[in-house]
């Protein structure tokens, strides 16, 4: 298992005002503003991923920090280099140490089983990180070897064709990858009707609230033993219940550890797409493509959603799906949602 | 005629009716031109209109959109010589089968309720289970359907070879004679001018409330509310995300859905989630057509669907009042393009 990092440079937005405190990352010093931002120096805490809040601008060094957003989210973004080498990333949900496979019961350690419905998430300013602690900024491309659309991926468990991730990266020695989940200022406030896909409403991800959703999972999990649709908990589609509550809050199929529906998004006035380093050390040659396979740890995520966070500013709609996005996103500077294969 | 075929029938004039008479009566558009490819994109559809979003292979142009339209509503597609395109889509109600199921072939009926051909240039997945991938696939499927038109595509080309009139307009479509692609091709051609843009939300979304009045504004906010929860699967704009979902209709049955196509027991009972676009005129509803009215549709959503273990985990009672009920279908009746079945560029 390669390292993990994390490094929590505070779920707030980068160069915006947060309400939303300020995570600290052992191992790490963090030195990012208190509005949020995506300073620290690079630890190698022997883990997997490090998601940090906000989804600040790249920079091309670590320590550069928080230079807010991107200015704009063209349709077709300008293509960093002209030349490299195709990294690709296949990225395979697993949940307690196994392959989770999509719309399939998956047995579980209770004896119980999980069904993954819909497993979908956006990706988007993907970094490489050398050892010295350069970020090199990666463009985006598709299987055909064109610049993504708005610079943006939409992974979706259902279509095999998004299963890999690939970016045009320079040759040569890196310990990691970061990427936000999810979707910067100016792309979530894009409009679905004024945008192509994976920004329009066929992404399945358009949201009439606050931009897109970042990440959509819903699943059906069954009790050892039970015939139908898990427990559900206590009822109702309020928005001010704890994350266990609101994990059977009205949702048919959940279970206590297993929510049904998680849908956690952004704003439409804050950078809030956390980001996240996968940390794990590669060599890209001259001649690609290079693969390097991710797992998306479904456990995280659960942790996450469930975990009560501090939801203070939180102005999201009513719903327990919505509230238990909300703690994941808060969250995930505590999580390690993503690791490299061996 | 059946009663299903009667009752929507009498909605589609009703509503054409209705939307011509009082002060809230939209103002008539200023008279269309005929041509098939000129027509405005729906409010809150994605990028592109129809030319611009049909496949370099098939470039939508008149010549081609014409002679679909021609094929689409000839009934010497099929075996027996009597079922054109237009049996189970049927203009006067929006393209879609005003009967339960659709019937075929020596009368042969189908599983499933045809659905309507409004707005699939917007589309990425075609038939309720998604298995063909683009308009000009799912083209020819129905023509080769044993229990539809029964007619394999080398024989629907040596029918229209025959007519020296379908070859003068292969030739000014395609530049070549007839051929079983550039019969699909033609086909999706004309289904991709099929658009509906000039219903009374697309004005609202546009700037126009003047047929949009309070019941149908609550009634959208109801829609995409958390309470409702319909943006889920029907997002604004498009009224669609295009996605398949076990919406808690299917309730047991050896129609299976997309979990056909994928043999995935998670996709058991997810069928496509149509546009809802001239919904009105479109009854009865879902894949099976076993709901007659847009009222039982909202009521099956409110009760949570009909029970089936694998029922999406977001269909959940809803506890609607019946204002609310009302509201959502005032909202429903306000997606229905008035020009829409009077259309001349539509009528065969």
């Amino acid at each position: 298992m390669v390292g993990l990092l994390f490094l929590a440079m505070g779920s707030g937005g980068c160069g915006t005002t947060s309400d939303e405190p300020m995570h600290g990352a052992s191992g790490s010093s963090n030195n990012g503003a208190g509005s949020g931002g995506a300073a620290g120096s690079l630890v190698n805490n022997g883990g997997t991923s490090a998601a940090m809040g906000g989804a600040a601008g790249v920079a091309d060094t670590v320590a550069g920090g928080a230079g807010g957003a991107a200015a704009e989210c063209p349709e077709l973004p300008v293509a960093r280099r002209s030349a490299g080498t195709v990294l690709e990333l296949p990225i395979h949900p697993s949940l307690q140490g196994k392959p989770l496979n999509f719309a399939e019961p998956n047995p579980l350690s209770n004896g119980g089983s999980l069904t993954p419905l819909d497993i979908r998430f956006y990706i988007s300013q993907v970094a490489l990180l050398r050892p010295s602690a350069e970020l090199v900024r990666v463009d985006l491309v598709t299987a055909d070897g064109a610049l993504a659309p708005y610079g943006v991926h939409l992974y979706s468990a259902d279509d095999v064709a998004s299963n890999t991730l690939r970016v045009l990266a320079p040759p040569g020695d890196y310990v990691g990858i970061q990427f936000v989940m999810g979707l910067t200022l100016p792309c979530n406030q894009r409009s679905p009707d004024a945008s192509k896909a994976p920004l329009s409403a066929t992404s399945q991800m358009s949201w009439p609230h606050t931009g897109f959703l970042f990440l959509r999972y819903q699943g059906r999990s069954e009790s050892p033993g039970s015939a139908g649709m898990g427990g559900a908990g206590p009822g109702g589609s309020g928005g001010s219940g704890g994350a266990e509550a609101a994990a059977g809050g009205g949702l048919g199929g959940a279970s206590a550890d297993f929510p049904a529906v998680i849908h956690m998004g952004g704003s439409l006035v804050q950078d809030l797409a956390p980001m996240v380093r996968v940390l794990g050390s590669f060599s890209i040659p001259a001649d690609g493509p290079y693969s390097k396979s991710m797992r998306f740890v479904l456990d995280e995520v659960f942790k996450g959603a469930l975990k009560e966070a501090d939801l203070t500013g939180f102005m999201g709609p009513p719903g327990a799906e919505v509230v238990l996005g909300e703690h994941l996103r808060r969250n995930m500077a505590d999580l390690h949602p993503f690791s490299f294969e061996q | 005629m059946t009663a299903f075929r009667a009752s929507a029938l009498l909605a589609s004039l009703l509503s054409l009716l209705l939307s011509a008479c009082g002060s809230d009566a939209p103002s008539q558009p200023s008279a269309p031109s005929l041509s098939l490819i000129d027509s405005p994109s729906p409010a809150g559809f994605p990028l592109g209109t129809i030319v611009e979003r049909s496949p370099s292979q098939n470039l939508l142009t008149e010549p081609r959109a014409q002679l679909g339209k021609r094929l689409f509503f000839d009934p010497r597609l099929s075996r027996t010589g009597d079922v054109a395109c237009s049996n189970c889509h049927e203009r006067a109600f929006a393209f879609a089968e005003p009967d339960q199921v659709s019937t075929g072939v020596d009368s042969l009926q189908g599983t499933r309720n045809a659905p309507s051909l409004l707005n699939l240039a917007w589309s990425e997945k075609f038939f309720w289970d998604g298995r063909a991938l683009s308009l000009e696939e799912q083209a020819g499927k129905p023509i080769e359907n044993p229990i539809e038109m029964d007619l394999s595509l080398n024989e629907a080309v040596t029918r229209v070879a025959a007519d020296p009139s379908y070859v003068a307009a292969f030739e000014r479509a395609y530049a070549s004679p007839p051929s079983e692609e550039s019969l699909r091709f033609a086909l999706a051609s004309f289904v991709r001018t099929l658009v509906s843009s000039m219903s009374p939300y697309d004005r609202h979304l546009r700037g126009d409330d003047s047929a949009f009045g309070e019941a149908e504004q609550r009634g959208e906010a109801l829609f995409l509310s958390e309470q409702a929860g319909c943006f889920h699967c029907h997002p604004a704009g498009m009224l669609t995300n295009d996605g398949f979902f076990h919406n808690g209709t299917y309730d047991g049955g050896e129609d299976t859905g997309r979990e056909h196509l994928t043999g995935r027991p998670g996709d058991i009972g997810k069928f496509k989630v149509p546009g809802l676009r001239n919904v009105e005129n479109t009854a009865p509803y879902m894949h099976d057509g076993s709901l007659q009215t847009l009222e039982d549709v909202i009521e099956q959503y409110n009760r949570g669907g009909r029970g089936d273990p694998n029922t999406d985990p977001q269909i959940v009672p809803l506890a609607l009042s019946a204002a609310q009920k009302a509201d959502l279908l005032a909202f429903l009746r306000a997606l229905t393009d008035p020009t829409l079945l009077v259309d001349r560029r539509y009528a065969p």
